[in-house]
């Protein structure tokens, strides 16, 4: 019997893929963009019910429906600025220790959810949290590198996960009272079929398939794009999310800076001289969070690339120093600490100048000032040597001048009050102060990001 | 394909892994960790009846035996200080340049040594009543259920805020940030299982013994950091007495490995950090509970 073609269930500016479906695949979870609302949305009627609204800077991530479709567990942001479980709007599991939680699975009963803790030693671990309270069940810890997903079969026993090792993406089967485990295969984003004798997962845009026990394995589908499988029905009907469009770095009269790798570059940075232009390209799979990064600097000139692999799990936001031979940039190192690095763009070496496990990379920003010395802000603290300033929403940098713009909108520039600005970031444009983009010195050439990514989630009914 | 890792439900301290891996060949079972037990503590596993495993690895000493240099039979002094063998079954290589791969390797060597046990480890089994596997299998079994855990750190971290004294939480932001301690000692066992030329620069070449790779020259395996304040004397060649005088020796920074650098740590600071390395110590549990 041929297997029918995969239908698209969803799509939209609304639409993420941090959540997943119902067992009877009637309804998803998701998280609205950009209001990042928590819903639960009718897939026959095309309608989404909010189940958690954010507010107040608090706002829901990661979640899953449960057995019945009746109850959400969601990763809830809260104003101490770390994530907590949720179920139904009631917290079961909250430490700041482990400040990032991604469920991933209902137990067959409804009392527990295989959850995914994040410690801040960059340790993930795989647990089982009760939802009546107690400690989670902390079944296997991984330094460094996490699984991007993990499921339990239908019968609460094995748990399906994968994880670096080795260098390669490895597949790995794990008794889940923790009376043992093996490795399985090769391959990423692994979920039971409903036979909990299967698996299914990916490898690059294709979906494969695993029969556990005897090890055969068989490639359903190519193609599938860049996809994230995001749950599986008790029907064995796949649902997964695709990432469409991408994002693109554009410069002068909205000419493309590169036309290698399409929809995968970001961040610009001018050169002070504007002869060069860096930015951040992503390469390898889909990816929640970590993924591979180079770092791209293109003589303007001849258009010759030339690619910095700075072995960083992430890095964003380059600048250049004032030589033209370093990139400052942010990020994380392969063992999660983030921060500020300085990039040597001749030999790519890597010099920390600021690094702390359990921050997060987002959190810095980092300017060079005058004499290249190094501005880094973390969170609202913005500093540079002896200089201090507090509540700091954004800066800019240029020579000697510096623009501090404050968490209440004040605005000062070279010590001076400049009223007030809703702006969530300043650049320097040659004498004028703006609210984005990247240019040289001068201020006449300039470079953005565009982006027309957009999520879209899909099913597929597999093969027997 | 890989073979099953089986090990038994066993309750395991506050901060640990449920899972504790253990090989196919040698799952945890009551009798043969029983068997391993008395084992560890028989002195006529060595030539001349006089050490046993546990005279270098004592319970009373935090499975450690406080000398600067391990002393085997006849009094000979080996190069370097015995480790603390807490937690080792989440081990990923043994010895202090990691030349056993698991601890059925692992634990037949000090009985081969000449400087440590000096038995033909085939005549330690007869000696003993058992064949050769039959004690590899029991030793290594009995060695996986030395477990440390439910210290003060493990209760902090599991979400008990008071557990760490605001001393010791301001060493642990120190840990994690500028002292930089968390680059080689993290997860529940405080350690990469990595190899680091962090330590004094001698003449023990450490890891390349077993890689004959340069860089690995010097380089030794991190060890754990549980029950650190229950195992002076410190690092791989036992030359630190203290806690403050290891805190002082990282400060420096003249380790060769790239992560090592002088810290400018201030006395409080290195106060912060001692008082954080006191509470890893918790519960020792070993045996079939």
């Amino acid at each position: 019997m041929l297997a029918l073609l995969p239908m698209l269930l969803w799509t939209g500016p609304e639409v993420t893929l941090l959540g997943g479906p119902s067992r009877d695949g009637r309804v998803l979870s998701n998280v609205q963009a950009p209001s990042r609302d928590l819903v639960l949305y009718d897939v026959a009627a095309k309608q989404a019910r909010t189940v958690a609204a954010a507010e107040g800077g608090e706002y829901a991530y990661f979640s899953i429906v449960s057995a019945d479709g009746k109850r959400v567990a969601y990763a809830w942001k809260n104003r101490e600025g770390f994530y907590e479980l949720r179920v139904d709007g009631r917290t079961v599991y909250r430490n700041e220790e482990a400040g990032f939680v991604q469920p991933c699975a209902w137990s067959p009963d409804g009392q527990a959810v295989l959850t995914l803790l994040f410690r801040r030693d960059n340790t993930s671990q795989i647990a089982m949290v009760p939802l009546a309270g107690g400690l989670p069940r902390v079944l296997k810890s991984l330094a460094w590198v996490y699984p991007k997903r993990m499921d339990l079969s239908a019968n609460g026993k094995w748990i399906v996960y994968d994880t670096l090792a080795g260098g390669e993406r490895r597949l790995y089967v794990l008794a889940a009272d923790g009376s043992g485990e093996r490795m399985v295969g090769e391959g990423v984003f692994p979920l039971w079929r409903a036979d909990g004798r299967r698996v299914v997962y990916a490898v690059g845009e294709d979906l494969w398939e695993l029969t556990v026990e005897t090890g055969a394995r068989r490639r359903l589908r190519e193609g599938l794009g860049r996809f994230l499988p995001l749950g599986m029905t008790a029907g064995d009907v796949l649902v997964y999310g695709v990432r469409a469009g991408g994002t693109e770095v554009y410069y002068g009269a909205r000419q493309r800076a590169s036309l290698r790798f399409p929809g995968r570059n970001a961040a610009p940075a001018w050169s002070r001289d504007g002869k060069w232009l860096a930015f951040v390209s992503r390469r390898g799979e889909e990816n929640f969070g970590e993924e591979a990064r180079v770092l791209v600097v293109r003589e303007m000139a001849s258009t010759v690339e030339r690619e910095i692999d700075p072995g960083l799990a992430l890095v964003d936001a380059p600048a250049w120093s004032g030589d033209g031979r370093r990139l400052l940039v942010r990020g994380a190192d392969r063992q999660g600490r983030a921060g500020v690095f300085v990039v040597d763009v001749a030999t790519g070496k890597v010099t920390p100048v600021e690094r702390e496990a359990g921050f997060e990379p987002g959190l810095f920003r980092a300017a060079w000032g005058e004499g290249d010395t190094i501005w880094v802000q973390r969170g609202t603290e913005l500093r540079n040597g002896e200089r201090v300033y507090r509540e700091v929403r954004a800066f800019a940098v240029q020579g000697k001048r510096l623009a501090v713009l404050y968490s209440n909108g004040r605005l000062e520039v070279d010590g001076e009050e400049r009223g007030t600005s809703s702006a969530r970031e300043i650049v320097w444009r040659g004498e004028k102060l703006v609210g984005g983009g990247a240019y040289d010195a001068s201020g006449e050439r300039e470079a953005w990001t565009e982006s027309d990514a957009r999520n879209e989630i899909w099913q597929w009914e597999l093969p027997r | 394909m890989s073979a099953w890792w089986l090990a038994a439900i066993v309750t395991v301290p506050l901060g640990l892994d449920q899972l504790i891996p253990a090989p196919a060949e040698n799952p945890l079972e009551p009798g043969r960790v029983k068997r391993g037990r008395e084992l560890f503590f028989d002195k006529r596993l060595s030539r001349d009846g006089t050490v046993a495993c546990a005279t270098c690895h004592d319970p009373a000493r935090g499975f450690a035996d406080g000398a600067a240099r391990a002393v085997g039979i006849g009094g000979q002094v080996g190069p370097r200080r015995s480790p603390r063998i807490v937690n080792r079954a989440y081990g990923k290589t043994f010895f202090w340049d990691g030349r056993a791969a698991t601890l059925e390797e692992q634990v037949v060597q000090p009985i081969a040594n000449p400087v440590e046990m000096g038995m033909r480890v085939e005549d330690a089994a007869a000696r003993v009543g058992l064949t050769r596997e039959e004690l590899v299998r029991s030793l290594a079994s009995y060695v996986r259920t030395i477990l440390a855990g439910d210290s003060p750190y493990d209760r902090f971290i599991a979400g008990d805020r008071g557990a760490l004294t605001a001393e010791q939480q301001a060493g642990l932001k120190l840990f994690r940030g500028k002292a930089n301690c968390v680059a080689c000692h993290l997860g529940p066992n405080l350690t990469d299982e990595e190899f680091h030329a962090t330590g004094p620069v001698g003449a023990d070449p450490g890891r390349f013994e077993v890689t004959r790779r340069e860089g690995d020259r010097g380089a030794f395996k991190t060890p754990s950091l549980r029950q650190v304040a229950e195992t002076p004397p410190y690092l791989h060649d036992g030359s630190k007495a203290s806690l403050e005088e290891v805190v002082e020796f990282y400060d420096q920074g003249k380790g060769s490995d790239p992560e090592i650098r002088p810290l400018g740590l201030t006395a409080e600071e290195k106060r912060q950090l001692v008082a954080l390395l006191r509470a890893f110590t918790g519960r020792v549990q070993e045996g079939w509970p």
